[in-house]
């Protein structure tokens, strides 16, 4: 079987590859964060502490060594998972790693809502316009897709609230579970994913609360997100329907309907698969406004709270968390292009 | 293919590296020739505050003489960096911790109390003329004292007396109990027919649970439902009724004729939710304690300074070992409201076994360690997302409240607090009935639009006038604020009016001295920044004060810079 | 014998933003089984159309006039199910360049294993055991029937498009000039294959190419289109030997001359097919053009038996 072979070969490349990918990620982290002018501690308490204060701090983070001998210490950290403790007033003392796994369930629970909501939006009204061109449809969805994509996520999210909340009560206006855990206790923490811990308890209810929750905040996430995909299906669509092979197929009697799927369909997912890994970074960036909107206690709520409390070992972890995810979608993202579009493979 | 995943990575890097930038930017230290206000950015006063912030910004800049820069934080932060003097100038708010005048001086005017408060502010004459206050219980001798204390203040100007709030509260109309109480609000005394719990919303943070530490609003509040004090207050006023005491010391009757000894019967056979006891000795430990650890920002000079229980407290506790009911403090000098601390949370046991050496931690390893004798425990917290309140079943005075027609307390079995990111979250909680009451803070438009719909929501509104100031803090150690021209200048150039108009859409009321006008007793306050500095901005005078200062200014910048410079 | 195929006064317009193109008008052109016709023609003459035009696989919203019969039966008045069974059972057509008409997804075997599936109801094992012998027939081994478009050379890919074409056995074939990417040698190659294909299933082959060398070569019969007008029709021997339009005496100049490295081509450029010329579309650039020719439109004239041209003065040139 070479397909299978030649698939599972490029994975285990890919895989060895993101390794120095991820160094590199990690070593320009280490210059962003550490040896650019103005190192962080000083930056962010410099003009409220005293000198001594300071330096303290950076003595107890190690900011005072050399950054030869910083950054093996910073990669090994990185490495074994220990990213210090927290030294802001909220979270102060606890583990960061331990307080970023509690908050990074919510951020996946969410980002996953909000990737599908914009690939199904955004791939229905895509194929919609694709397949309609210049048709009343295909300008509806091209107007749509201009302007989702220059929406404010907080205004957004607080339109959604306003109507589907408030309005209508179709949904809880924010929060990840119902405020009253005495009528509603959430699902036992086993993933910390509560769709998925409903699941797994075997609660249909919970379920039911939880993607309730997640239905707003996903959504504004999700369409303003949506507006990209919308226009780079339509564009592939267009491009692929008025390809030679659809053309050569239909010269052959193949079924329409395998000519729009196996022919247009597919080839014009392709690139759109490459932007997803793209737009995950402009996920998480989305989702920090979401988060706050929506009162969701996630990895942006956290980023935000590390910013306001100083906590640099906070802002650190969140930040290389962020970064060895999204290193880690690319890798899923260019299995998935090699699954399938067998060209890249090889 | 490796190229794909570099540029993916490299726009992760660009992202992040912009994010930290922008951040770094935003909270670098202020350039010379300027200065810095602080506020608060996680709604402890609501989220009117950046829009305060910023008025303050454009008044003061409109002498010419300054730029400000404005910086933010948590809350939690907040209290933590003012309390060690690291913000020279911030905006604070302040909430009595009991009910007399004095509590709108001790806190800021005396060496002890500014400490608490950040300003660092210390006047020997001012300490004099404090602990004279404290010692009558003369109308009249009080009253000039404080007019003294307060025309002092206007000249010194540690703070600046800003603007009182309203107090509001928001809730499903078929909660009774409900009482917007100048000191503790009171969770235990509401009930909500067919309903064992509530769930409140709010936007507030604690800092922490233990009365050593604790004194904001927010945590004292919540200290109060899970701590009883040796005396506490009546449902809806500042009657003080026996808590944990049998009864209130009287002159005569506990309080001894030159008002320097004050003795105290606890009830028996009180203990801990957690079993532990709670006799004599355990009060005397946890007082004690808070004085022992005098922790940076707590209330801790409340027993010391105000209290006059000195740096070595002597505290008697006669019938120890056996009863161990009788528990008798001395006083370094009299004090008229002793009895009043007596009911603040500051002074609220703990079990032994609290930390001795530090603040007890709220949670160790997920486990909740905030343990009391109140109508309620503290049984689950979620840092910065849910605190639960759970009825104590072996309350020790269920029947506290029976001559007010509420027979037992507390009435509802638990009690769920939530923490919404900002008042319109908070507002739409309320508004979809995801929660049954709405208390601290929503700010005026929404405050506005719900009094508007309350009807149709089945909710109420309460507002009420509120004891609460707010302020403007200098630490008077820091240049440029150790000059007290420039704090002459900023006092000369605030405009309360516009910032209650246009902040608070008339929502609060303009504040001319740090005593508030008609809350406790007979009415000392007096409005001496309005005397000193007028009642409209004054840009002229501001800037000519700057321009006097500049000198000073400058220099001391150039100092902190090079200072700076030397480590970086 | 009956024509198997007979296209009557067909006109193929196509709607642009500009207007109409007139990509042919009024043609008649005839095959009957086992025949292999020419159509020539210069690039934008429409004869690329011709043959989409035959399998019904025209743009949308192209106006599609007159009757296409085959084997009696007229296209244009198909349904588009019985349209689709017809084509590739029936009609298949060879595109010009094979690297771009495969799905670049699927592997050779899936291609044809769907075409198969989508015409007859055939097992899949059946089905696969029949692409095997199509690939192998047109000399590509066995193992590579797994491998995707990208992995073969376009001459490879020519011959896989071939393959696909004749796995259903149609009786006719439309191969629009099948070689124009290709180099020499696999050009020859490919049309070695064709003939023989054509022997073998006795299929009728409809040739389309601008290149008048490979239909002495291979053809019986040719059509030369000019702007969407059929302007000479006949037998190769006789078309070579005696053209009658001055537009085929061009085409065949330019070949003669081609052969002694020098480049002959016709005066002028191909007419704008939206507003063509009036009366003879070749006026402008006809070195016999008179007034009659500005005036009116030429009809198609027999001259000789079975030699049809659509010139005012075809019978100076016999």
């Amino acid at each position: 079987m070479p397909k299978q072979g030649s698939l599972l070969a490029y994975t285990v490349s890919r895989l060895i590859l993101a390794l120095p990918t991820l160094l590199v990620l990690l070593t320009v982290l280490f210059l962003v964060l550490r040896i650019l002018p103005g190192d962080p501690i000083s930056a962010l308490e410099a003009g409220r502490r005293s000198t001594r204060d300071i330096a303290a701090d950076k003595a107890r983070l190690g900011l005072n060594l050399p950054w030869w001998v910083q950054y093996p210490v910073y990669l090994s950290q990185v490495f074994s998972g220990n990213f210090g403790t927290s030294l802001g007033q909220i979270y102060l003392g606890q583990p960061v790693l331990q307080v970023i796994l509690q908050k990074l369930p919510a951020t996946i629970e969410l980002a996953t809502g909000a990737m599908l909501v914009a690939t199904l939006v955004g791939v229905g009204t895509g194929i919609i316009a694709g397949s309609r061109r210049d048709r009343p449809p295909d300008i509806v969805v091209r107007l749509y897709g201009s302007i989702i994509w220059v929406i404010p996520v907080f205004w957004l999210g607080l339109m959604l609230q306003l109507v589907f909340a408030v309005g209508l009560h179709w949904f809880p206006p924010n929060l990840r579970y119902e405020p009253d855990p005495v009528f509603f206790p959430p699902p036992s923490h086993l993933t910390g994913l509560y769709t998925l811990d409903s699941l797994l308890e075997g609660r249909i209810d919970k379920l039911a609360i939880s993607l309730a929750h997640l239905a707003l905040p996903s959504l504004t996430l999700g369409l303003v997100l949506s507006g990209f995909f919308t226009r780079t299906v339509r564009a592939n669509l267009l491009r692929t329907i008025n390809s030679d092979y659809v053309e050569a197929a239909r010269a052959r009697g193949i079924r329409e309907r395998y000519i729009v799927y196996r022919y247009a369909f597919r080839n014009a997912l392709i690139p759109v698969v490459t932007i997803l890994g793209l737009q995950f970074a402009i996920l998480f960036a989305g989702a920090v406004l979401t988060e706050r909107t929506f009162s969701w206690d996630g990895m942006g709520t956290l980023l935000l709270t590390s910013i306001d409390s100083r906590d640099y070992p906070m802002i650190q972890g969140t930040v290389i968390v962020y970064a060895i995810i999204i290193v880690a979608i690319s890798v899923v993202i260019d299995v998935i292009n090699g699954f399938i579009d067998p060209r890249v493979r090889y | 293919m490796l190229s794909r995943t570099v540029i993916l990575a490299i726009v992760v890097i660009v992202i992040l590296a912009v994010g930290i930038g922008a951040a770094v930017v935003l909270l670098r230290p202020a350039p010379a020739a300027s200065i810095t206000l602080w506020y608060n950015s996680t709604g402890h006063y609501g989220d009117t505050e950046p829009a305060v912030a910023q008025l303050i910004k454009a008044q003061i800049e409109a002498t010419g003489k300054v730029t400000v820069n404005l910086q933010s934080e948590d809350w939690a932060s907040y209290r933590a960096d003012f309390a060690k003097g690291n913000l020279p100038f911030f905006l604070l708010g302040w909430y009595p911790d009991y009910f007399d005048t004095d509590d709108y001086v001790s806190p800021f005017y005396s060496t002890a109390g500014a400490q608490s408060e950040g300003a660092f502010y210390t006047n020997a004459t001012m300490d004099k003329w404090i602990t004279n206050e404290t010692a009558s219980v003369d109308p009249t001798v009080r009253g000039a004292y404080f007019q003294q204390l307060q025309t002092q203040s206007a000249k010194d100007v540690p703070y600046i007396p800003l603007w009182t709030t309203n107090a509001h509260v928001v809730y499903d109309s078929d909660i009774t109990g409900v009482f917007l109480h100048p000191v503790v609000f009171k969770y235990f005394i509401m009930n909500k027919p067919g309903f064992d719990h509530i769930t409140v919303g709010t936007t507030d943070s604690p800092t922490s649970f233990d009365p050593a530490l604790a004194y904001d609003y927010f945590s004292t509040n919540i200290i109060n439902q899970v701590f009883d004090t040796l005396l506490v207050y009546e449902p809806t006023n500042g009657t003080l009724l026996p808590g944990l005491a049998a009864q209130v010391p009287t002159v005569g009757n506990g309080i001894s004729a030159d008002g320097k000894t004050y003795t105290f019967q606890l009830r028996p056979g009180l203990t801990f939710t957690d079993g532990s006891s709670l006799n004599a000795t355990t009060v005397k430990r946890a007082i004690q304690r808070v004085i022992s650890l005098n922790l940076q920002g707590s209330a801790e000079f409340l027993l010391e300074q105000v209290a006059a229980l000195g740096k070595t407290p002597t505290i008697d506790t006669p019938n120890c070992p056996g009863p161990c009911t009788t528990i008798v403090f001395h006083l370094l000098q009299p004090v008229g409201l002793f009895n009043q601390i007596m009911a603040f949370s500051v002074a609220a046991p703990v079990p032994w076994w609290y930390n001795q050496t530090g603040a007890q931690q709220d949670v160790v390893n997920g486990n909740v360690k905030v343990t009391g004798d109140g109508p309620y425990s503290l049984t689950s917290l979620t840092s910065n997302q849910q605190y639960v309140l759970q009825k104590n079943t072996n309350y020790y005075n269920p029947g506290l409240y029976s001559a007010f027609g509420i027979p037992t307390i507390p009435i509802l079995s638990k009690i769920i607090i939530n923490r919404y990111s900002d008042s319109s979250s908070l507002k739409l909680a309320i508004q979809t009935h995801q929660i049954n009451m709405a208390y601290r803070t929503l700010n005026p438009t929404d405050l506005t639009a719900l009094q508007g719909s309350a009807a149709s929501l089945n909710l109420k509104v309460d507002i009420g006038t509120s004891p609460q100031i707010r302020f403007l803090v200098f630490n008077v150690k820091t240049a440029p604020f150790n000059d007290v021209r420039v704090r002459q200048a900023i006092a000369y150039a605030v405009d309360r009016s516009s910032i209650v108009s246009n902040v608070f859409h008339g929502f609060a009321v303009t504040l001319y001295s740090m005593v508030p006008p008609g809350f406790f007793g007979p009415d000392y306050s007096s409005p001496v920044f309005q005397t000193a500095y007028g009642s409209s901005p004054d840009v002229a005078k501001a800037t000519s004060l700057f321009s006097a200062a500049s000198l000073a200014i400058s220099l001391s910048m150039f100092q902190t810079d090079a200072l700076e410079r030397n480590w970086l | 014998m009956d024509p198997m195929l007979q296209v009557q006064d067909l006109s193929v317009h196509y709607k642009t933003r500009r207007g109409f193109v007139r990509a042919l008008e009024e043609l008649r052109l005839d095959a009957i089984q086992g025949e292999t016709v020419g159509v020539v023609g210069e690039t934008g003459s429409g004869k690329s159309t011709l043959g989409k035009a035959i399998l019904g696989i025209l743009p949308a919203g192209t106006q599609v006039d007159g009757k296409i019969l085959f084997r009696g039966r007229d296209l244009t008045q198909l349904s588009n199910q019985m349209y689709r069974r017809l084509r590739g059972e029936e009609i298949a057509l060879i595109f010009q360049d094979p690297m771009t008409r495969l799905n670049p997804l699927m592997t050779i075997m899936d291609h044809f294993v769907e075409e198969i599936r989508d015409h007859e109801s055939v097992s899949a094992d059946e089905a696969r055991r029949r692409a095997r012998e199509a690939l192998v027939s047109m000399g590509i081994h066995e193992s590579r029937i797994k491998n995707y478009p990208h992995e073969f050379s376009g001459g490879m890919r020519q011959r896989i498009m071939i393959a696909l074409a004749i796995v259903l056995k149609p009786s006719l074939l439309i191969a629009d000039e099948p070689t124009t990417s290709l180099d020499v040698i696999v050009e020859s190659q490919i049309l070695g294959i064709l003939q023989d294909l054509k022997r073998a299933y006795s299929m009728s082959l409809l040739l389309i190419t601008h290149n008048l060398g490979i239909v002495a070569e291979v053809c019986d019969r040719v059509a030369v289109l000019y702007a969407g007008k059929l302007v000479e029709l006949g037998p190769v021997r006789d078309i070579f030997r005696k053209p009658l339009h001055p537009y085929t005496q061009g085409l065949l100049s330019s070949i003669i001359h081609l052969e002694t490295k020098e480049l002959h081509s016709i005066e002028g450029s191909p007419p704008n097919m939206i507003a063509p010329p009036s009366g003879c579309r070749f006026h402008p650039r006809c070195p016999y053009a008179q007034s009659i020719c500005v005036e009116r439109l030429p009809p198609l004239v027999e001259f000789e038996p079975g030699h049809f041209a659509a010139c005012h003065f075809g019978d100076k040139f016999l």
